[in-house]
C-alpha cells in the first residue's frame, strides 16, 4: 500500500494535467486547476509523511510501465521535433534524434546488463525536495489561473492555449516528483528528459520570436546535457553493471577506473540544468515566458533538479580535483552573477541573475561535499525556492498592475499597491536580510569553507565575501525603491483577483515560518540526512537570539507605526523650492511643481552585461575543462 | 550575575567612551588645522540640544527606521560584549545599517536619497574586508565566538597584520571620516544638508548621534580584540588607529564612490586576502614539508 505513494505522486499531477487539457469551459477549468493545485500540495505532504515513516524501496517496474514511459517520452520528443521542423531548427531535430536513439539503446541494451535495480527510493533529501516542489508548485499552479487569464487579455495577439499550458504545468510537477524519488538511473533519465521537454514547451508558450528563440536555446542546451547524461548512464550500466543511484554514489565505486569521467558527465548535465556559467544563457532567455513559468522553472523545479543531482553525486568525490573545480565554478558563478544582478533594472532579469548566483552557491557547497556544506546547501534550496517563487509571483502581479517590470517604476509600491508590496518586502528580506533564512545558510557556508582546509578555500571565501556584498547591494536598493515615497502618487486599482494575492501571501507566510521554524526542519529532515555540528551549535546557542531578532524585525516597526503621538510634519529638504501646494514636490524654473525623480545606481558604465558574460563564459569554460581534467587524472 | 552587570556597564560606558573619542578627534583635528577646537564634551552638548528640540519629521516611517537602526546597533554591541558569535554580531550590524539606508530612502528629498545609496555603496565597499577579518580570526582560533577569540593565548594581531591594517579604511568609512564620507559629510559640523541625514532633525537626529557613539564603542572593541589579553598593546593599537583616522581625515579630500570602491577593495585584496592566503599556505605547506622531507 505504502509503495503506491511514488506512482501516486507522479500520476496524480499527470492525471490532473490531462483532465485540464481535455475539459472545456473556462470557469470550470479555473476551479479544477485550483483544486488540482491543492491535490498536488496534499499529495506532496502525504507523500512526505509516508516517506518519512517508511522510506519504501521499490523494485523493478512491470514491463508495460517501462514501455508506457518510453512511449510517453517519445511522443513528447516527436512533438518537439515537429515544432522544430516548423521553425526549421534542424539542429534541434538532430539532437532529438540522438537523444531518442540513446534512450532506446539505454532501455533495450544497457538496462538488462545493469541487472536488478531499485526503481524508486526516498530519503530526507527527496522528502525535502518533494515538500518544496509541492508547496511552491501549489502556489504557482493556483496563481497561474488568474495570471494567464490576465496575460491573454493583455496580449490578444498570443494564441490562447491554456489547456496545453495547464497540462504542461502539472506534468512538470509530476516529473519533478519522479525525478527526486527515482533511484534507477534509467528512470531518473526519463524524468530528466521530461523536464527538459516540458520546459521547452512552457518557455515557447507565447510563440513570439523571442520566446521561440529562447525555447529552442533551452531545449538545445538541456538536450545536449541529456545526451551526455544518457551516454554516461549507458556506459555506467554496461561497464560497471551499475544501474542505481544508491550504488553509484558509494565512495568505492567512485574510485573505479573511469568512473569519475562518467560521473563528470552526469555533473555536466546537472550544471547545464542548474544554469551555471557558462550554461546560464538558457535561463536568462527563459524570462520571456509568462511569469508562472519563470517562477516554476527558476525557483523550485527545473534548476533545482540540477543541483539535486549534484548534491547526490558530489559527496562521493569529496576532496578530489574534480570536486574542487566544481566548487570553484559554483562560487565563481555566485560572485559573477551577483555582480551582474547589480546592473539589472528589469526585475525579472535581476531575479534570474540572483537565481543563477544562489544556485552557484549551492553547487559550491556540493563541491566541497562535507556534511556541513551539504546541510547548508539543503537549507539554501529550501529558503531560496520559497522566497524566490514568491518574488517572481509578486513581480508578475505588479507588472499587471503598474504595467512595468522596471524596478525604477516601483517607487512607493508600499503605498500604491500595499497588498503585493508587503509580501514583496518579505520575499526580498528573505533573500538577504540578516537573521532570515538565506543568511543562516550563508553563515554555515562560510564556516564550512574555512574548515575545508585546502588551497582553494581562500578563493572560495573571497568570492563568497564579495558575492554576499553584491547581493546586499542590489536587494537593498530594490527594497529602498519600494519604500521610497512618491509625491502625488495615486493608489493603483488592484487589478488582480484575491486568489492571486492569496498565493503570494501563502508563500510570504511560509518564508517567515521557515525562518522561525528552521531548527525543526533541521532536526527532522536535515540532520537525519547529514549531521552538521556547526548547524547544531548555531541552533543550540543562538536560535533564541535569531528568533528574537526576527521578532523585533516585525514587532518594532509595527509597534512604532501604531504610536499615536504625532509630531510636527515638515516637508523634505528640496533646496527651499518646495511647492506651496504639495510640499513634497519642488517648483522648477518654469514654475511647475515636479517631484524630484530619483533613480538608483546601476553601475552600467562599469558592469557591461554582454562583455562580462563573454569573459565569464571563457573563465567558466576553463573551470568546466578543469572538472573533466580532474575526472581523467 | 556579575556578567550581566559588566554587560550593562559596557553598554552604558561604551557610548560615553564613543562620545569622548568623537570629542577628542574633533580637538585633534582642530589642533592640526591651527584652531583650538571645541571642548571634549561637545558631542554630548550637541546631542543634548538635539533632544531638546521639538520633534518634527518628514515621514511617518523615518522614526521607525531610525529607532530600529539604533536598536539593532545596540543589540550588535550586546552580542559583541557578551562574547557572542562575531558573525551574528556582524549580521546584526548589517541589519542596523539597512535600516539606516531605508531611513534615507523614506524621504522625498534627493539629498537623502543619494545619501542612502552612497551609504549602500559604503556597505558594499567594506563588507568583504570585515568578513575576511572574521575568517582570519576563525582560522587562527578555530571559533567565531568572541570569548574564544579573546581567550586565544597570543594576540592574533601578530598573525593577522593584514586584516588589522585593512580595517583602517573600514573604520574611516564607518565613522564617516574623509576621504570616505560620501554618504554624510561631517565637514563642516553643521547638520542642515548632510546627505543621508538631511531630512532628520531634533530627537531623530539625536538617536543617530547616539548610534554613532555605539559605533565607536564596537569598533574600538573590535580593534582591541586583535590584541586579545595584551591590554596595553590594545590600548596603543586603538590609539594609533584613531590617530591615523584623524590624520587621514584631515589629509584627504572626499573620494568619489568609484575611488572609494577601488581603494577599499584594493586594500581588502592586498592586505585582507593576502593575509588569509598566506595563513592557508603556511597551514597547508608546513605539514607537507615536515612529512615529506623533500629538501
Amino acid at each position: 500500500m505504502k509503495d503506491l505513494i511514488y506512482p501516486a505522486l507522479m500520476v496524480l499531477p499527470l492525471l490532473a494535467g490531462v483532465t485540464l487539457f481535455v475539459i472545456r469551459g473556462e470557469a470550470f477549468r479555473a476551479i479544477f486547476q485550483r483544486a488540482a493545485a491543492i491535490i498536488v500540495l496534499a499529495a506532496s505532504i502525504a507523500g512526505a509523511f509516508v516517506m518519512y515513516n517508511f522510506a519504501p524501496w521499490i523494485g523493478p517496474l512491470p514491463e508495460w510501465v517501462d514501455w508506457l514511459m518510453l512511449a510517453f517520452e517519445f511522443g513528447l520528443l516527436a512533438y518537439a521535433a515537429y515544432r522544430a521542423a516548423v521553425y526549421r531548427k534542424y539542429w534541434v531535430i538532430g539532437l532529438i534524434a540522438i537523444q531518442a536513439f540513446l534512450t532506446g539503446w539505454a532501455e533495450l541494451y544497457a538496462k538488462p546488463i545493469a541487472g536488478f535495480v531499485f526503481s524508486f527510493h526516498s530519503d530526507e533529501l527527496s522528502l525535502i525536495m518533494i515538500l518544496v516542489i509541492g508547496v511552491t508548485g501549489f502556489a504557482i499552479a493556483a496563481y497561474a489561473v488568474s495570471y494567464m487569464r490576465n496575460f491573454h487579455a493583455r496580449h490578444p495577439d498570443i494564441q490562447d492555449r491554456r489547456p496545453f499550458f495547464s497540462f504542461l504545468l502539472f506534468t512538470f510537477l509530476g516529473a519533478m516528483f519522479g525525478l527526486v524519488t527515482s533511484n534507477s538511473l534509467f528512470i531518473l533519465n526519463f524524468f530528466w528528459e521530461l523536464t527538459s521537454i516540458c520546459s521547452f514547451f512552457l518557455i515557447g508558450y507565447p510563440r513570439t520570436d523571442a520566446a521561440v528563440k529562447s525555447a529552442f536555446r533551452a531545449l538545445g542546451m538541456n538536450l545536449a546535457g541529456g545526451i551526455v547524461m544518457t551516454a554516461a548512464i549507458i556506459w555506467i550500466a554496461t561497464t560497471y553493471r551499475i544501474g542505481g543511484l544508491n550504488v553509484l554514489i558509494s565512495v568505492e565505486n567512485a574510485a573505479l577506473p573511469g568512473m569519475k569521467l562518467a560521473i563528470g558527465c552526469l555533473v555536466l548535465a546537472a550544471l547545464i540544468k542548474s544554469a551555471q556559467f557558462p550554461f546560464s544563457s538558457w535561463l536568462l532567455g527563459a524570462m520571456v515566458a509568462p511569469t508562472p513559468v519563470s517562477a516554476l522553472l527558476h525557483s523550485s523545479t527545473m534548476v533545482k533538479a540540477g543541483v539535486y543531482l549534484i548534491l547526490r553525486v558530489m559527496p562521493s568525490l569529496q576532496g578530489s580535483i574534480m570536486a574542487e573545480a566544481v566548487a570553484l565554478l559554483g562560487i565563481f558563478t555566485f560572485a559573477m552573477a551577483s555582480a551582474m544582478a547589480i546592473a539589472m533594472r528589469n526585475a525579472k532579469r535581476l531575479l534570474a541573475y540572483s537565481t543563477i548566483a544562489n544556485l552557484g552557491l549551492i553547487v559550491a557547497c556540493a563541491g566541497i561535499g562535507t556534511s556541513a556544506t551539504i546541510a547548508a546547501a539543503i537549507l539554501l534550496i529550501i529558503f531560496h525556492s520559497i522566497a524566490k517563487s514568491s518574488l517572481f509571483l509578486c513581480v508578475g502581479s505588479v507588472e499587471h498592475i503598474i504595467d512595468s517590470r522596471d524596478i525604477e517604476a516601483m517607487d512607493s509600491l508600499v503605498s500604491r499597491v500595499p497588498a503585493i508590496a508587503y509580501p514583496m518586502v518579505i520575499g526580498i528580506g528573505g533573500m538577504f536580510l540578516p537573521p532570515l533564512g538565506m543568511l543562516v545558510s550563508k553563515y554555515i557556508v562560510l564556516g564550512a569553507f574555512v574548515d575545508a582546509h585546502n588551497l582553494i578555500s581562500p578563493f572560495l571565501i573571497l568570492l563568497l565575501a564579495f558575492g554576499s556584498a553584491f547581493n546586499l547591494f542590489f536587494w537593498a536598493k530594490w527594497l529602498g525603491k519600494i519604500i521610497s515615497p512618491m509625491p502625488g502618487y495615486k493608489k493603483a486599482p488592484l487589478r488582480v483577483p484575491v486568489f492571486e494575492i492569496g498565493s503570494i501571501d501563502i508563500l510570504a507566510c511560509i518564508v517567515i515560518a521557515t525562518t522561525f521554524g528552521f531548527p525543526l526542519i533541521v532536526r527532522w529532515l536535515v540532520s537525519p540526512y547529514v549531521s552538521s555540528s556547526q548547524l547544531t551549535t548555531l541552533i543550540n546557542n543562538d536560535y533564541w537570539m535569531l528568533a528574537f531578532m526576527i521578532s523585533m524585525l516585525i514587532v518594532l516597526p509595527l509597534g512604532l507605526m501604531l504610536r499615536s503621538n504625532v509630531s510636527t510634519w515638515i516637508t523634505p529638504y528640496l533646496s527651499g523650492r518646495n511647492s506651496p501646494e504639495n510640499g513634497d514636490k519642488y517648483v522648477d524654473t518654469y514654475g511647475v511643481a515636479r517631484r524630484a525623480d530619483m533613480k538608483n545606481y546601476y553601475f552600467g558604465a562599469f558592469i557591461k552585461e554582454a562583455q562580462w558574460q563573454r569573459w565569464s563564459t571563457i573563465a567558466a569554460t576553463l573551470l568546466v575543462s578543469l572538472i573533466f581534467l580532474g575526472a581523467i587524472l | 550575575m556579575s556578567g550581566t552587570l559588566t554587560l550593562a556597564l559596557l553598554l552604558i560606558a561604551g557610548p560615553i567612551l564613543g562620545g569622548l573619542l568623537e570629542g577628542l578627534s574633533r580637538i585633534i583635528s582642530a589642533r592640526l588645522q591651527g584652531r583650538i577646537g571645541p571642548p571634549i564634551l561637545q558631542p554630548f552638548y550637541d546631542a543634548g540640544k538635539l533632544f531638546m528640540k521639538s520633534d518634527s519629521q518628514v515621514s511617518r516611517l523615518q522614526v521607525v527606521y531610525i529607532t530600529s537602526f539604533l536598536f539593532f546597533t545596540i543589540f550588535a554591541c550586546l552580542i559583541f560584549f557578551s562574547g557572542g558569535d562575531i558573525l551574528l554580531f556582524f549580521f546584526c550590524l548589517t541589519l542596523a545599517n539597512i535600516f539606516m539606508v531605508l531611513a534615507g530612502y523614506s524621504s522625498a528629498s534627493p539629498f537623502s536619497h543619494i545619501g542612502a545609496e552612497r551609504e549602500l555603496i559604503q556597505l558594499l565597499a567594506y563588507e568583504p574586508m570585515f568578513i575576511l577579518a572574521f575568517v582570519g580570526m576563525y582560522i587562527l582560533t578555530g571559533s567565531f565566538l568572541i570569548k574564544d577569540i579573546l581567550a586565544f593565548p597570543e594576540p592574533i594581531a601578530w598573525k593577522l597584520p593584514g586584516c588589522l591594517l585593512g580595517m583602517l579604511p573600514v573604520i574611516c568609512i564607518k565613522l564617516q571620516k574623509s576621504p570616505f564620507d560620501l554618504a554624510a559629510s561631517h565637514h563642516p559640523h553643521q547638520e542642515l544638508v548632510k546627505g543621508i541625514t538631511s531630512d532628520f532633525s531634533g530627537r531623530t537626529l539625536g538617536l543617530i548621534e547616539v548610534a554613532h557613539w555605539y559605533k565607536y564603542s564596537y569598533l574600538t572593541a573590535f580593534i582591541a580584540l586583535f590584541f586579545g589579553r595584551l591590554w596595553w598593546a590594545g590600548l596603543i593599537g586603538v590609539g594609533l588607529f584613531y590617530l591615523a583616522v584623524v590624520f587621514i581625515d584631515n589629509a584627504f579630500g572626499r573620494f568619489t564612490y568609484r575611488q572609494t570602491l577601488k581603494i577599499v577593495w584594493s586594500i581588502t585584496l592586498a592586505l585582507g586576502f593576502g593575509n588569509i592566503f598566506l595563513l592557508y599556505l603556511i597551514k597547508i605547506l608546513i605539514p607537507i614539508m615536515r612529512t615529506r622531507h623533500w629538501w
